[in-house]
């Protein structure tokens, strides 16, 4: 059973538009403790624009959002302090190691750990030991995504915003990646995951949210994920409302 | 969490193989430039030497040769006498006015290389003495010689501008900045320390670097003279480095930032000085050093041919050394009153020099505010001894020290002329009439102080703070939630 008290993530009749296009339209949507929604749409469906709201990084037109009951608009600071992110390609130092960037990206959120500790939250997120110490710019994609998730762990945000996450990963890469996402949610954290691997969303999320031109048209829970094929009800609402 | 960026800041930068490139351009260009300054101070330190040790050794000579130069009896002509008034007052006199380079003269050559520092001084027209110079624009900065001023001027605001164009713009383009401020970072630290680090490792190891060598080659370089170098160049470093935060904050691309600081930079180094120096050029054209030379000869050959009424006029004019000898009218003050003569004719001349000269230095120190290139250059020279201020008092006391001989050999010559010490002329013969050499003027050096830095620096200053806030302004929207675009 769930509360109020359990929703992390909370967009209400979110709305915004640039110029004559319309990004979203009275979007709504809650992502709870320890709950994997997936959110998708094609291209220009309003996912980016929503996750920039939830980040504080756009002004909404209408309706808010709350990350951990604080909106962004209000108090950037404190909303930010209860959120972490993963960009589809995920931005490190090239020239540092992971394990310095894990500390950097840590330290500025005032995250204080132990050299041991940083290395344990490595290898809690599998990036081989040979690689704590060699430069980024020498990590595959997969292993720059670990690095991600370990700096996510560290500042043990309540809520976890996923961009595209698994899109370029091998099949390994993107299991491992699903494993780790799945860890996180067991520890309580609320992710919201925008993505187009419908294979990902229909094995890892909870509940599912598809957009399509700025408005929300079509919400699974976890039971009907379970039951439909994901890929038809996705292009059966993407054809429905062509976007053009 | 400013030790943190910094660091981290180090760390990543010092990986760079630009860094490492930047940090060795800096530090030979600096010990190169050092020891060609130095070099050019060293030689005119040589010449300067030189000639005070002929003029010691002159007065020297004369006093240990006066009892055999008045036991002999043969006949020594007047112009190779050392002890005959005429011999010394227009042919054998050692005598120099000098300026000799400061302890600071290695930063900044200036136009040093152009300006007379040193005369052998005679009794001649002082035209032929002290102006006979032109100086160039004293905002000329063009194919200036490469000292330490060359290199903070030209080449460590590229060096600046080479590492810090892609301060916080790089974070912002690859997405590392997204996270950052996820994290929650100010990125207004963010970008300051960025600039800082970036700024410290193109200027400390300059200063270090040439305070070193500027310390350990001279004595008398004070700590105060190396604060006040290190004052100059740091706020102009500021300014560069300021300049490139206000450029980034704007939130264009690495590449398009490059582009706006290298504009920048040929347009406050390159191009204003060098519209500045044409418009004073125009506007106020240095008169004919070619009529100034022909007016010369034409007002020589005039008091010449008017000897007898160049004399009568002389004593016109000077009634104290006229007397009733009857035949005063010998070579010598024959010469001295030409020479005099002369230097009255051409005063208009050098009048419309002076006005020219005057008026460009006016306009040089109102335009040189338009450039923190100009200014910042006219404070090295300034501060170097090798400013066109420090010129022109050197040229000043030159011309009353010629003025003060003129007058010694004057009233000498005439008065040995009047006790008819020169005549008969019996053959030219030399007459021992200046038989203790130190009794001439010698030249006093009034003009060896260090200017201080101006106080028109303040206006850099305030264009660093200026700038300054302008980038905060524009650096904490970047975090900040906007209407239509995402800025990171």
């Amino acid at each position: 059973m769930t509360t109020n008290q359990d929703v992390i993530i909370e967009i209400n009749q979110l709305s915004k538009h640039f110029g004559d296009y319309q990004a979203l339209n009275d979007v709504n949507l809650t992502v709870k403790q320890g709950e994997v929604l997936a959110l998708l749409g094609p291209n220009g469906a309003g996912k980016t624009t929503t996750i920039n709201c939830l980040l504080g990084f756009l002004k909404p037109d209408n309706g808010q959002v709350r990350i951990a009951g604080v909106n962004p608009q209000q108090n950037v600071v404190n909303a930010r302090k209860n959120l972490a992110y993963i960009p589809e390609q995920v931005a490190l130092y090239p020239r540092l190691s992971g394990l310095e960037n894990l500390v950097y990206f840590s330290k500025v959120a005032k995250v204080e750990k132990s050299e041991q500790e940083f290395k344990a939250l490595l290898e809690q997120v599998a990036l081989p030991a040979h690689a704590f110490n060699k430069p980024v710019n020498s990590y595959s994609k997969g292993m720059r995504q670990k690095v991600g998730i370990a700096i996510a762990i560290a500042k043990q945000a309540k809520a976890l915003i996923l961009d595209e996450p698994t899109s370029g990963l091998d099949p390994s890469a993107s299991y491992e990646f699903s494993q780790l996402i799945q860890q996180l949610a067991k520890q309580g954290v609320a992710i919201l995951m925008a993505t187009h691997d419908l294979f990902r969303a229909q094995e890892d999320a909870h509940s599912v949210a598809i957009l399509n031109q700025g408005r929300l048209v079509d919400y699974l829970n976890f039971e009907q994920i379970q039951t439909v094929q994901l890929e038809s009800v996705y292009l059966k609402h993407i054809k429905a409302e062509p976007s053009c | 969490m400013n030790r943190l960026i910094i660091t981290t800041e180090l760390k990543n930068l010092w990986r760079e193989k630009l860094t490492v490139a930047v940090l060795s351009i800096t530090l030979i260009f600096a010990a190169l430039s050092f020891y060609n300054g130095y070099q050019f101070s060293q030689a005119q330190h040589a010449v300067i030497d030189i000639a005070q040790q002929e003029q010691l050794s002159a007065i020297e000579t004369a006093q240990n040769s006066l009892t055999q130069r008045l036991s002999e009896q043969g006949s020594i002509k007047w112009w190779e006498d050392i002890y005959d008034l005429r011999g010394q007052a227009f042919y054998l006199m050692v005598n120099y006015a000098t300026k000799p380079p400061l302890a600071t003269a290695p930063i900044a050559v200036g136009q040093a290389d152009v300006f007379p520092y040193y005369f052998r001084m005679l009794i001649s027209e002082k035209q032929n003495v002290v102006q006979q110079y032109d100086y160039v624009n004293p905002l000329q900065l063009l194919l200036g010689q490469f000292d330490l001023a060359f290199v903070v001027i030209y080449i460590l605001p590229l060096l600046i501008i080479g590492l810090s164009y892609n301060a916080l713009t790089q974070e912002q383009q690859t997405g590392q900045l997204r996270i950052l401020l996820l994290q929650g970072i100010n990125p207004q630290h963010l970008l300051k320390n960025q600039l800082l680090v970036r700024l410290s490792l193109v200027l400390v190891p300059f200063l270090l670097c040439s305070n070193s060598l500027l310390l350990l080659s001279n004595k008398d370089f004070t700590i105060q003279n190396s604060l006040i170098f290190s004052l100059i160049v740091s706020l102009y470093c500021l300014f560069w480095s300021y300049l490139a935060g206000f450029i980034v904050s704007k939130g264009k691309s690495t590449a398009t930032n490059a582009a706006i600081l290298v504009a920048c930079w040929l347009a406050f180094v390159i191009i204003i000085p060098a519209t500045l120096n044409t418009l004073n050029g125009a506007a106020n054209p240095t008169p004919s050093r070619i009529h100034y030379v022909d007016s010369l000869r034409e007002q020589a050959d005039s008091a010449k041919k008017a000897s007898e009424k160049t004399l009568a006029k002389f004593f016109q004019d000077h009634p104290e050394l006229a007397s009733t000898n009857d035949n005063p009218s010998d070579y010598a003050t024959k010469k001295i009153a030409t020479i005099i003569a002369i230097e009255q004719a051409m005063h208009a001349f050098d009048q419309a020099f002076l006005q020219i000269q005057d008026q460009q230095s006016q306009y040089a120190q109102a335009f040189k505010l338009l450039s923190p290139a100009t200014l910042v250059y006219s404070a090295l020279v300034d501060f170097s001894g090798n400013g066109l201020t420090r010129q022109q008092d050197f040229m000043q006391a030159v011309a009353q020290h010629h003025q003060a001989l003129q007058q010694f050999y004057k009233t000498q010559i005439v008065a040995a002329s009047q006790r008819g010490d020169f005549t008969p002329c019996r053959g030219c013969n030399a007459r021992p009439t200046l038989k203790d050499l130190t009794v001439i003027p010698q030249f006093k050096n009034t003009v060896n102080d260090t200017s201080p830095p101006p106080w028109s620096l303040i206006l850099l200053v305030l264009a660093i703070f200026a700038l300054s806030l302008k980038t905060n302004q524009r650096v904490i929207q970047i975090g900040s939630a906007q209407s239509q675009e995402v800025r990171v």
